[in-house]
């Protein structure tokens, strides 16, 4: 029995020293979806990385994969839900209080969780291993989606610096630095709204300076920064800057204006002839799927809700050989005759679209409105018919002043429907948000114009101001 | 096997005997047991104040050589009492040994082996033995501490059978990390949650009920602090039943019965819907100012789309997807062994339809525990427990739109579920497309999962008074879920059907080894317990998925057009711990008790790993006090006190680092991206608990209970401290916060009536709990709105509902100054109630007469504030694409109707007004209830049939499962879960059973 007693006071000794010697080294684990962050982004190759992971960022359906789409369109007189629907945009559709754009941009990952990898990527990216050709072009990238984000950010919560009213000239919370560990994350007040836009410009000025106009037009590129600056400079009232900027990227791009019987087939095309930028997707990993895609929101296949579908006075807003017209299926829904927009149709496989960010027709309609605000009538005139031409309309003629402006704002209505751009449209141009008459007006001096600051954000920062109202 | 057995001891008996010849006088006898009569193998004989023994063999019979000036046997068996017999000139002695029934009931489990008389404890510890939940006919024993344990909240989150279940012991201390007690199954610590992911499921469901022999409930600081780190939310300790020497036992019960929905959703039927959209299109086109041409055209869309109220066929969706479903189980065990080597074996098989179509649970368990006694100084324990569950399930718990539980109460009803050419109408109009039926039908959800929890031990005693054990436990699972979307479902069809897999595994093992000593010096008794501990978990999961498939007859990933996904994770961490406990009492009179944990946890930040964990407690038995010792009708009273830290390590596995996780992909190229801020300080969460209780036994324990008053202190919580979300980060790990919670316990047993055959006795426990929120990360009263110092948890904040105006019919909310209001903001929110319940308990009455036993258990919760979220969904003036509650027709209709359901206006939303959705107190009931859980009536046969019968026992029974609620909660089912949406609900269940022995 003696040798038990041996073995047993040998395991239990062992144990022991086991224990109490090696104690930090047994407790060493390694996470393996994830790497330190000092590793993470040392290399070249984790920058890239980075970056890519900022584009992943605009993808969602809570940004431009659905909501930057949907939203500005329902919230102002371009579309409606169908009788029988499944819930969504359904307080937006009638400007409930605290709905929205997005004011959810501000605190989910999508904005600020991509401004601060964009953050990352800059102050890493000036000492990174590799050429100086592709340090160029990927700070360039990363600088076109900083402006890009922080511009949508600033026309959801702030009024133009054109429009502000009761001096409420506050624009959104700036950050150009990391936030590495939580020492960084301390309170800031939000910048005024010139000092946004005044970052947004340098961001995309110094993007259009160091990005190359022959990448693919699914990333950042140079005509992509130049359209986005141009659109930045309508909203911001600079109408020489406008049709600068916006005749620069017509001329850089390789994007070019679809005929009118290749309308239709733009939109099922990746990437699509006319965009400057666009997000594209890939069905296996990206798809949003029949919950959140935007095929499934608007047209009607089986599985999908096919809920937003134009007001009447959109729809009657099309002339009867307008290709655009053509975009829309007539259908019967639940015994409700409706009619769904064909340019989301699954073209990159079930349920998944590209999203086309900046299009062609949107730069020439920039510059149009800039002419025709800075009384270059003609000129106005030209690029708008170059629209209405491609399409079969009408041909404008014989319009100047507010009245030009007038039909160019209608023009967009129709060229950019789904497109996410009348809510903002309305806006910038200080109007009363108008509903179709399917609910009320919303005034331009309504708190609904503009977003409210999340209250969390609020509640935990005192030098938050939210946007009155709230 | 029985003859080998025999063999075997008559070879024993002749070593013995062969050692003792040399003695001059020979003594035979049997020994039966005063219980049953039956032979009790292994009783220990030995000449009093000698070393002269033997032990009986498996007939119960020994013989025993003794000296000639021997005057007195000893006869001692555990569970019996010992018995002194004089030898006089007998050359016989025949021997029946009295059960000591009390000293077996009153052992207790604490942990690491240790069994301790109850009269010695000085924690706080609820102990359920497995015969109070022997046959009952749930999957998993946590289901049967429900009410049965004071101060243990048991909840359903999903009454799928086999599915997840929350306990809480003492309420709830923790705000961000885990709430969940550690489980220790005979000494391993098992990993806790749900494994499959295709139906609600429990990790416990490995275990067997009826292997259980008790479930004892470590509450305060001292019972639990010897698992220091892992303490803080009390341990719940399982001990499965072990072999008992003597002939093998068999016993054998089989339970048969069927589930059947306690009720169902008083949804309005398609005509009923279709007038109050009617009302809700031409309402709408009023607010509007709309012509009369107008109005009949919205009246014409109306009945367009949900019917003509004169007309539309109504179908009952609840029918067809709720069932009256079958439930059986079998078991078998067989138990016995001699004085070496002893052993329990058992099987069981458990088949539970859900009330939901195509939903259920099958399992099969097999228990094989060895004992066996190498030498005095050698033994060796094993246990091996297997598992294999197959749950089929309907889609989870929540507002899922194909999830027939949700859906089948709102889908439109005028649509029929079949065509009528008998093919699936689908997809359906509405939001809830998905034709249920046809979806449950084609899509399979199935998870099976194979598992062990299983271990070994070694005992050596170096001294008789010194034992050394080495223990090893394994708790290894393996599930695999299968997903299988058949295109011919519409919906699934667009990526023509879809194919996932997953595989999971945990492998969970730990080894701890202690020294124990113990020894008694006269009136000193000291137990000493020392070791280390080592535990490690490891878990994978492996996903694939697949679209485009031909048809449903293939459904392999093999037979997929496009491999879409494969993903998979690992997660993993340790804990490494030193650990000492020592007891000490004073004639059973003064107990003193201290502990001493040492612990290290990988989850925890570099600087920031190790932490300490004590705790100490006194008893006193006034009881044993001479003063007392002469009031007759006191036979136990005993006053306790524990103070002690413990720890909560539930946190993810890498919460302290700074990390670059997955950050999607864009173009095919991979994305990393920050995913997490780091904080080297992490540590542990502390809970502080004082305990004071008293337990009690009068009037020869006629009256038996435990009162225990706590006030449990969680400190340095792991709370996220928010920043500012414009950072990149919504929050940082830190240990800040303070939680307390204090509540009182009482428990009563009583017998009641003991005459003429006639037993009457009661069982009672209620705990009350309060809970409150001390403080927050600095400077910060409030996280969100459901966390606020001051309050409890579990805070529902809604704005206050006024009702209906009864001039036009719209939505009335009070705003913050109690104003009636349109729109309530953010300012005009209140707290509307607590989801955790003030109190809470249960009370068994058991009435026995000659052989008929009739049990009847009841159970309940009360004050707290239910968030019926069905309702929300379904008591919105039928102004949605979904069915509405029948209560909904009692909406204002002419100007002057008082009611509280606005008038319907299609979309919901008054020109100017907050929609009719909005979340307000409307939604918030009081969740109290008491329900009548269970009541079985049984019959034992008398034993002149048994004889017969050649049985050792028999009984038939009847019971039945959630019989009655008595509550005023108007959801489903008050027992689930806070928010009550689109929850599986409980079923109430009736089953008839057999138990034999032989």
């Amino acid at each position: 029995m003696l040798k038990y007693k041996n073995i047993f006071i040998f395991c239990f000794v062992s144990f022991l020293s086991l224990c109490s010697v090696s104690c930090s080294k047994i407790l060493d684990t390694q996470p393996r979806q994830s790497v330190d962050s000092e590793l993470a982004i040392k290399d070249i190759t984790g920058l890239r990385s980075l970056l890519i992971s900022c584009y992943d960022g605009l993808q969602g359906a809570g940004y431009y994969g659905q909501r930057m789409m949907i939203a500005p369109d329902i919230m102002a007189d371009n579309l409606r839900l169908t009788n029988a629907n499944s819930n969504r945009y359904f307080q937006e559709r009638v400007n409930t209080i605290f709905t929205s754009v997005a004011g959810n941009l501000w605190s989910n990952v999508f904005a600020y969780g991509t401004i601060n990898n964009l953050n990352y990527f800059l102050a890493g990216i000036d000492n990174a291993n590799t050429n100086e050709a592709e340090k160029r072009q990927l700070k360039g990238e990363a600088l076109f989606l900083r402006g890009l984000i922080y511009f949508d950010m600033a026309r959801i919560f702030s009024y133009e610096p054109t429009k502000v009213i009761k001096q409420w000239d506050a624009g959104i919370v700036l950050r150009t630095t990391p936030t590495k560990d939580a020492s960084d994350a301390n309170f800031r007040q939000r910048a005024t709204v010139v000092e946004t836009y005044q970052q947004i410009e340098k961001d995309l000025k110094e993007s259009i300076e160091l990005l190359s106009s022959t990448t693919t037009r699914q990333r950042a590129n140079k005509a992509a920064a130049q359209a986005i600056l141009a659109r930045v400079y309508l909203y911001w009232e600079k109408w020489a800057d406008a049709v600068r900027l916006s005749t620069e990227a017509l001329n850089t791009t390789q994007a070019r204006l679809a005929t009118g019987a290749g309308y239709a087939d733009a939109f099922r095309t990746s990437p699509n002839p006319e965009s400057l930028f666009e997000i594209n997707y890939v069905q296996a990993t990206e798809t949003l799927g029949s919950n959140e895609s935007m095929q499934s929101l608007t047209t009607q296949v089986t599985g999908s809700w096919a809920d937003v579908v134009p007001t009447d006075e959109l729809f009657n807003l099309y002339e009867a050989n307008d290709v655009r017209r053509a975009m829309y299926v007539s259908a019967t829904k639940q015994g409700e005759r409706v009619n769904f927009i064909q340019k989301f149709t699954g073209a990159r496989g079930p349920w998944t679209d590209n999203i086309p960010v900046i299009r062609f027709s949107e730069v020439l309609l920039i510059r149009a409105e800039a002419y025709a605000a800075s009384g270059q009538a003609e000129l106005a005139l030209a690029d708008l018919n170059r629209i209405r031409q491609r399409s079969a309309a009408t041909l404008v003629t014989g319009l100047s002043g507010d009245q030009l402006v007038e039909s160019i704002l209608k023009e967009r209505r129709l060229e950019l429907a789904f497109e996410g751009h009348r809510w903002f449209d309305l806006k910038r141009k200080g109007r009363d948000i108008t509903k179709a008459g399917l609910s009320a007006t919303v005034p331009y001096t309504d708190v609904r114009i503009l977003a409210p600051i999340p209250i969390p954000e609020i509640q935990l920062n005192p030098t938050l101001k939210q946007n009155p109202g709230y | 096997m029985k003859q080998t057995l025999r063999n075997f001891s008559v070879l024993f008996a002749w070593l013995l005997s062969y050692a003792v010849m040399a003695q001059d006088r020979t003594i035979t006898g049997t020994i039966t047991s005063s219980d049953d009569g039956s032979k009790l193998p292994g009783v220990s004989v030995v000449v009093k104040g000698t070393t002269i023994g033997t032990a009986t063999d498996v007939s119960g019979s020994y013989k025993l050589n003794v000296p000639s000036n021997a005057t007195t046997l000893v006869f001692s068996y555990v569970g019996f009492l010992t018995k002194e017999m004089a030898i006089g000139n007998n050359s016989t002695l025949d021997i029946v040994l009295e059960a000591d029934s009390k000293l077996l009931s009153e052992v207790v489990i604490t942990g690491y082996g240790v069994a301790q008389n109850k009269r010695e404890l000085t924690g706080a510890i609820a102990t359920v033995k497995g015969s109070a939940f022997e046959n009952l006919p749930v999957q998993s024993f946590d289901r049967a501490l429900q009410g049965r344990a004071a101060g243990v909240q048991i909840t359903g989150l999903s009454g799928q059978p086999g599915g997840a279940i929350t306990v809480r012991v003492r309420g709830t201390g923790s705000i961000n990390a885990g709430n969940d007690p550690l489980y220790i199954v005979d000494g391993v610590q098992v990993a806790s949650g749900g494994l499959s992911g295709q139906s609600s499921s429990n990790v416990l469901n490995s275990i067997n009920p009826n292997d259980i022999e008790s479930i004892e409930v470590l509450k305060d600081a001292a019972a639990a602090s010897i698992y220091g780190a892992q303490a803080a939310n009390g341990v719940v300790l399982i001990t499965t039943k072990r072999g008992k020497s003597g002939k093998t036992q068999f016993n054998f019960s089989a339970n048969e019965g069927f589930v059947e929905p306690i009720g169902v959703l008083n949804v309005l039927s398609a005509q009923e819907f279709a007038t109050l959209k009617q009302e809700g299109f031409v309402n709408r086109e009023l607010t509007r100012g709309s012509n009369a041409a107008t109005i009949a055209a919205a009246r014409q869309a109306s009945n367009n789309s949900f019917g003509n109220p004169a007309t539309v066929q109504n179908t009952d969706w609840q029918s067809q997807v709720y069932r009256r479903a079958r439930v059986r189980t079998y078991d078998i065990s067989a138990n016995g062994g001699d004085e070496k080597t002893k052993f329990y074996m058992a099987a069981s098989y458990n088949l539970s339809e859900g009330q939901i179509i195509k939903s259920d649970f099958t399992r099969g368990t097999f228990r094989l525990n060895v004992d066996h006694k190498a030498s005095n100084k050698l033994s060796f324990e094993a246990s091996l427990g297997l598992s294999t569950t197959t749950q089929n399930g309907t889609i989870s718990d929540g507002a899922f739109t194909n999830s027939p539980q949700f859906s089948s109460a709102l889908i439109l009803p005028n649509q029929p579920v079949y065509n009528d050419d008998g093919t699936f109408n689908a997809p359906l109009a509405g939001a809830f497309s998905f034709n249920p039926v046809q979806s449950v039908t084609y899509e399979t959800r199935k998870g099976v999962t194979t598992q062990t929890v299983s271990n070994l031990a070694v005992n050596y005693y170096f001294l008789p008074n010194l034992k050394y054990r080495a223990f090893v436990g394994l708790d290894y699972a393996n599930n695999r879920d299968d997903n299988y979307r058949d295109p011919i479902v519409p919906q699934f069809g667009v990526t023509g059907g879809a194919a996932t897999v997953s595989n999971r595994t945990t492998l969970n093992w730990n080894t701890n080894h202690t020294l124990n000593y113990f020894k008694k010096f006269g009136v000193h008794n000291i137990n000493a317990l020392a070791g280390a501990e080592y535990r490690q978990e490891v878990r994978e999961v492996v996903t694939a998925q697949g679209q485009g498939f031909p048809n449903g007859l293939f459904t392999t990933l093999a037979a997929a057009a496009r491999p879409i996904t494969t993903t998979g994770t690992y997660t993993t961490w340790r804990i490494a711990s030193l650990f000492t406990q020592v007891k000490y009492d004073y004639k059973e009179k003064y107990l003193a008790t201290a502990t001493l944990r040492y612990d290290g946890s990988s989850r925890f930040g570099a600087d920031n790993r190790y932490g300490l964990f004590y705790a100490g407690s006194l008893g006193w038995s006034l009881s044993q006090e001479d003063f007392l010792k002469d009031v007759s009708f006191i036979n136990e009273l005993k006053l306790r006190v524990s103070y002690g830290v413990n720890g909560n390590a539930q946190i993810a596995d890498f919460a302290s680092r700074s990390l670059f996780g997955l950050g999607g992909q864009y173009l095919d190229l991979p994305g990393i991206a920050p995913s997490q801020l780091g904080n080297k300080n992490l540590g542990w969460e502390l809970a502080k608990t004082v305990n004071a209780g008293l337990d009690f036994g009068f009037w020869n324990s006629r009256i038996t209970g435990s009162i225990d008053v706590y006030s449990r202190r969680n400190e340095r919580l792991l709370l996220a401290r928010q920043l500012p979300v414009d950072s990149g980060f919504g929050a940082i790990n830190e240990n800040v916060g303070v939680v307390r919670n204090r509540g009182i316990e009482f428990v009563v047993n009583t017998v009641n009536i003991d005459a003429g055959g006639f037993k009457w006795v009661t069982s009672f426990n209620i705990s009350f709990q309060d809970n409150k929120v001390i403080s927050l990360n600095e400077g910060r009263d409030r996280i969100g709105n459901n966390i606020q110092v001051g309050k409890s948890l579990g805070i529902l904040w809604q704005p206050s509902y006024a009702g209906v105006n009864p001039a036009d019919g719209r939505s009335m909310w009070y705003d913050s100054l109690d104003n009636i209001t349109y729109s309530p903001v953010a300012r005009d929110f209140r707290i509307q109630g607590y989801t955790l319940p003030r109190s809470f308990g249960g009370l068994t009455n058991t009435f026995s007469y000659k052989g008929f036993t009739l049990d009847v258990f009841f159970q309940g919760q009360f004050g707290n504030t239910a968030f019926n979220n069905n309702g929300f969904f379904m008591e919105n003036s039928a102004t949605s694409g979904w069915n509405n509650l029948r209560s909904q027709l009692a909406r204002w209709q002419k100007p002057g109707d008082i009611t509280w359901v606005p008038r319907p206006i299609e979309g919901g939303v008054e020109p100017g007004s907050a929609s009719v959705g909005t979340f307000s107190s409307k939604q918030t009931e009081s969740g109290s209830y008491i329900r009548l859980k269970q009541a079985t009536f049984a019959y034992n046969l008398p034993s002149t049939l048994l004889n017969r019968l050649k049985l050792r026992s028999a009984r038939v029974f009847v019971q039945g499962l959630n019989l009655l609620t008595y509550t005023s909660y108007t959801g489903l089912d008050p027992e689930l879960l806070t928010a009550e949406i689109g929850t599986y609900p409980q079923a109430r269940q009736f089953m008839a059973g057999l138990s034999i022995g032989f």
